[in-house]
C-alpha cells in the first residue's frame, strides 16, 4: 500500500463547504494522512524537521487548498520556503523528495471557469516548476471552480471524485487522472 | 424539662438526625422528615419540649433567610419582567381561592361573613417555605410552572400585609378596630422607608460590602451578611411588614452586585438548618390529640382543601398557557396552607373573631396539609409520573441557560488580558476574585465580576461551574493555583483547566496533574523582549523573531523531558546542559541556512 500525505492550507477552514466536504472525506481512510497547516501552526511558525519526515513516509503529497489572489494562502507558501529547503529538496545532497507522485488540489470561488478568458491552468507553471524542481513528479491538478455557487451534490461529487482517486493510487501506486 | 436551651438543641439536631437521613431514604424529601421529628418530640408527642410558639418564632427566620436567597437570584430587571405572572396570577390565584372557600365555609359549614371571609384569605395562602424548598430540591424553579408558582407566592407574601390589615375590619367587636390608628400614615410611613431603604441600599451597600472584603475576614462578612437580612427582616417588622418580604427585597438589592454568590455561600447553610427548624416546628404544633379525636373529620377537612386548590390552580395554569406537561405538579405544589395562615388565625384569635375551639382546628388542618404536601408529591412521582404521564416531561422548557463557558478564577495582571480578549469577542465569562478594590475598578469598565475566594468549591458551583467549559486558573499563589485545580477536577471532571504557571517547579507540579494547558506567566513576553534585543543589535525584524520561536519550541520539549527525568537530578543535570549545546548547535545550522538563502537567491 502506498501512502499519501495531504496538506491542508485553509485559514478558515469552518467557513469552507467545499474543503471541508474534502478533508471529511479524506481524514477517514487509512493510509492517507490529512495534515491541516492552519490548525498546526496557527502562529506560522513551523517545524522544518517535524514536516521534512513527515514527507518522508510519504508517496504522494497533495496540496488542497483555495485559491487566493491566483496563488496559495500565505501560510502553505511559507511551508514551501521553510520545508523545501537546500539539500533536502534540491541543490546539492537534495534528493529526499525525487520520484514522490505530486497533484495539486484547488478551489476557485467562481473565478476562473474554464469558459473566461483567462484558465486557471494559466497560474499553474510556479507550483509546476516547484515541484519538479524537487525532482516530484508532477499530475494533473484537480481543479474546483465555482464554489460559491455549488450545490451541496456538486460539492459531494467532487469531494466523492478526490477520495476515489486518493484510495486507487494507495491501492495502485498510479495517480490516474480524474 | 428545665435543662434549657442547650438541652432544646440537643433534641432538635437529634430529632432531625434520625427522621431526616430516614425519610429521604425512604424518597420522602426531607420536609416530611423535619415535620415528623417536630411531632414526635412536640407537646402532643413525646413531649419532650414545650413552647412551640417561641420556637416558631426564631425559626421563621428559616423562611427569611430563604427569602433572601431567592432575593439575591432576582435581578431587579428580572423581577420587572415577571410582574405580570406576580400580580396577574398571583392575584388572581389569592381572590379566586379566598372566594371559593369562603363560599364554601360560608353554604357549608354554616359560619358567619367574616369567619367565611377568614377563613378564605388564610386558606388562599400557600406555604413558601415548602413550596420553594421542593421547587429548589427538584430543580423545577427555572420551569414555567416553577416561575409560576414562586410569582404566586411572592405575591402571597405581599398578599398577607392587606390581609392582616384588614382583620380588625371583620371583627364585631368595635373597640378592638378603633385601635388601629390612621391608615395612611402608616401606609406613608412604609414607602419612606422603603424609598430610604432602596436609595441607601444603592449607595452606601457596595461600599461598605467592599470595605468588610477588604479586611479578608470571613466570619465578619458572614456576620455582616446576616445584619443585613437581619436588620432588614427586623425594620419591615416594625413597620408591619412581613419580614420575609424584607429579607427578599434586601436580597434583591443585592442581587446585581459582585457579592452576590459570596453572600449566598455565607447564608446557606443557616438557611438550612432554620428552615428545618421551622418544620419541626410546625410539625410540632400538629394537635394529635384533637385530630385522633375525630381523625376522619380532618382528614376529610384536608382533602377538601386540597381539592379545592388544585382544581382553581389547575385552571389558573391552563388559563396562563402553562405547558400541558407541567399543569398537574403546578397545581399541587401550592395546593398545601402556608405559613402566614397560622399568623392570620393567631391575628383572629386574639381580635376574637374565632373561637379558641376553631381556630385549633383550622391550625391543625393547617399543619396536617402541610405535612400531607410531600405525599402528594410523592404520589405525583411515583404514581402520575410513572403510569399517567409516561416519561418525565418536566425536564424541558428551561429558561434560557445564561451561564458563562468560562471562569477565569483571578482576575489580575494574568487573568484580565484573558479576560478582556474574551469580553472583546463577546465570550461570556464568570470571573471570580478576592481583590476588592480590584473588584470595583473592573465593575466600571463593564466586566461582570464576582467577589470571593475561588478555592471554595461551593463558590465555584455558584459560579456555574457545571455548566461552564472551561477554567482559567490565574491565582497568584501557587498552593492555592494547585489546590483549586485538584478539588476543580474532583467535584467538575468536566471542565478543561487552563492554569497560568509562575515557574518552572509550578509548571512541573502541573505537569504532575496531567495539565497541559499551561503558560509561564513571563515566558512570551521574556521572549519577546529577548528578540527584541536581538534586534536592537542589529538583526534582522524577523530573523529575531525566527530565533525566539526556535527557542521556544526547544525550551517547550526540553521541559517535557526533564519533567520525565525529575526523580534523578544528576540526569537532569546532564540533560540540561547537553540540552543547551543541542541549542547552540541548532542555532548555528539555522543561522548557517539563513545566510545560504541569501546566497541562493544571488545564485538564481
Amino acid at each position: 500500500m502506498k501512502k499519501a500525505l495531504v496538506l491542508f492550507a485553509h485559514p478558515f477552514s469552518k467557513q469552507s463547504r467545499v474543503n471541508r466536504a474534502i478533508m471529511d472525506q479524506l481524514r477517514e481512510l487509512k493510509h492517507v494522512h490529512v495534515h491541516d497547516l492552519y490548525e498546526e501552526y496557527p502562529y506560522f511558525h513551523i517545524q522544518v524537521q517535524k514536516e521534512q519526515e513527515l514527507l518522508l513516509e510519504h508517496d504522494l503529497v497533495v496540496w488542497q487548498h483555495p485559491f487566493y489572489w491566483f496563488s496559495m494562502p500565505p501560510l502553505m507558501k511559507l511551508w514551501c520556503d521553510e520545508v523545501l529547503r537546500r539539500g533536502f529538496a534540491y541543490g546539492p545532497g537534495g534528493n529526499k523528495l525525487q520520484g514522490k507522485d505530486f497533484f495539486l488540489s484547488i478551489t476557485t470561488g467562481g473565478w476562473g471557469d474554464p469558459s473566461s478568458p483567462g484558465s486557471v491552468e494559466d497560474f499553474f507553471p510556479p507550483y509546476r516548476q516547484t515541484i519538479e524542481q524537487c525532482g516530484m513528479k508532477w499530475h494533473k491538478p484537480v481543479v474546483m471552480t465555482g464554489t460559491g455557487k455549488a450545490t451541496e451534490e456538486q460539492i459531494l461529487l467532487h469531494a466523492e471524485a478526490v477520495r476515489r482517486r486518493m484510495i486507487d493510487y494507495c491501492a495502485t501506486g498510479v495517480c490516474k487522472d480524474m | 424539662m428545665e435543662s434549657g436551651g442547650l438541652f432544646y438543641i440537643l433534641v432538635f439536631l437529634v430529632s432531625a438526625l434520625i427522621c431526616v437521613p430516614i425519610c429521604k431514604r425512604l424518597g420522602l424529601g426531607s420536609v416530611l422528615g423535619y415535620l415528623l421529628a417536630g411531632m414526635i418530640i412536640g407537646p402532643y408527642g413525646l413531649k419532650v419540649i414545650a413552647g412551640v410558639e417561641d420556637i416558631m418564632h426564631i425559626s421563621e427566620f428559616g423562611v427569611v433567610l430563604l427569602m433572601f436567597l431567592i432575593g439575591l437570584e432576582l435581578e431587579p430587571k428580572k423581577l420587572w419582567d415577571m410582574r405580570v405572572s406576580i400580580f396577574g396570577l398571583g392575584g388572581l390565584q389569592v381572590l379566586s381561592v379566598s372566594v371559593v372557600i369562603g363560599l364554601i365555609v360560608k353554604l357549608f359549614f354554616a359560619q358567619s361573613t367574616a369567619v367565611s371571609i377568614l377563613v378564605g384569605m388564610a386558606f388562599a395562602l400557600s406555604s413558601t417555605a415548602i413550596g420553594l424548598q421542593i421547587l429548589s430540591e427538584k430543580k423545577l424553579l427555572a420551569t414555567t410552572s416553577g416561575s409560576s408558582a414562586f410569582s404566586i407566592l411572592l405575591f402571597q407574601d405581599i398578599a398577607v400585609i392587606p390581609m392582616i390589615a384588614i382583620l380588625p375590619l371583620l371583627t364585631v367587636n368595635a373597640a378592638a378596630s378603633a385601635s388601629t390608628g390612621n391608615p395612611w400614615a402608616s401606609v406613608l410611613e412604609v414607602v419612606m422607608v422603603l424609598a430610604t431603604v432602596i436609595v441607601l441600599g444603592r449607595l452606601l451597600l457596595r461600599h461598605f460590602l467592599r470595605w468588610i472584603g477588604a479586611l479578608h475576614l470571613r466570619e465578619i462578612f458572614t456576620a455582616f451578611a446576616l445584619f443585613l437580612v437581619i436588620g432588614m427582616s427586623f425594620l419591615m417588622q416594625r413597620l408591619g411588614i412581613s419580614m420575609a418580604l424584607g429579607a427578599f427585597m434586601a436580597g434583591v438589592l443585592l442581587a446585581d452586585s459582585e457579592y452576590r454568590h459570596a453572600l449566598e455561600t455565607d447564608i446557606e447553610p443557616f438557611k438550612g438548618l432554620l428552615m428545618g427548624l421551622f418544620f419541626i416546628s410546625v410539625g410540632m404544633s400538629v394537635n394529635l390529640i384533637q385530630i385522633l379525636e375525630n381523625p376522619a373529620q380532618f382528614v376529610l377537612l384536608v382533602l377538601l382543601v386540597f381539592i379545592v386548590k388544585t382544581a382553581v390552580h389547575a385552571g389558573l395554569a391552563f388559563l396562563f398557557k402553562t405547558p400541558r406537561a407541567q399543569i398537574p405538579f403546578f397545581a399541587i405544589i401550592l395546593s398545601q396552607i402556608g405559613e402566614f395562615a397560622f399568623v392570620l388565625l393567631g391575628a383572629a384569635q386574639g381580635l376574637k373573631v374565632l373561637d379558641t375551639n376553631t381556630v385549633g382546628t383550622l391550625t391543625a388542618v393547617v399543619a396536617l396539609s402541610m405535612l400531607f404536601t410531600p405525599l402528594t408529591i410523592l404520589l405525583y412521582d411515583k404514581v402520575y409520573l410513572r403510569y399517567v404521564a409516561g416519561a418525565s416531561t418536566m425536564e424541558e422548557d428551561k429558561i434560557e441557560d445564561e451561564h458563562s463557558p468560562v471562569i477565569i478564577a483571578g482576575f489580575g495582571r494574568f487573568g484580565q488580558i484573558i479576560g478582556r480578549l474574551l469580553y472583546a469577542n463577546r465570550v461570556k465569562a464568570t470571573v471570580l476574585d478576592h481583590e476588592p478594590s480590584q473588584i470595583e475598578m473592573l465593575r466600571r469598565f463593564g466586566f461582570k465580576v464576582h467577589y470571593g475566594d475561588a478555592t471554595r468549591m461551593d463558590l465555584l458551583e455558584a459560579a456555574g461551574a457545571q455548566h461552564a467549559k472551561i477554567l482559567v486558573v490565574a491565582i497568584d499563589d501557587m498552593d492555592d493555583c494547585l489546590k483549586l485545580i485538584d478539588s476543580a477536577r474532583e467535584a467538575f471532571p468536566h471542565l478543561k483547566i487552563f492554569a497560568r504557571a509562575r515557574n518552572v517547579d509550578h509548571v512541573y507540579r502541573l505537569m504532575d496533574r496531567d495539565v497541559f494547558n499551561f503558560e509561564r506567566e513571563l515566558y512570551e513576553s521574556s521572549l519577546r523582549m529577548g528578540s527584541s534585543v536581538l534586534r536592537a543589535l542589529g538583526w534582522p525584524a524577523y530573523q529575531s523573531v525566527i530565533a525566539a520561536n526556535i527557542f521556544r519550541d526547544h525550551n517547550n520539549q526540553m521541559l517535557e523531558e526533564l519533567h520525565r527525568r525529575r526523580d534523578n537530578p544528576d540526569e537532569m543535570v546532564s540533560r540540561s546542559k547537553q540540552a543547551r549545546d543541542d541549542l547552540e548547535k541548532m542555532f548555528q545550522q539555522e543561522n548557517h541556512y539563513l545566510e545560504r538563502t541569501e546566497a541562493w537567491s544571488n545564485e538564481q
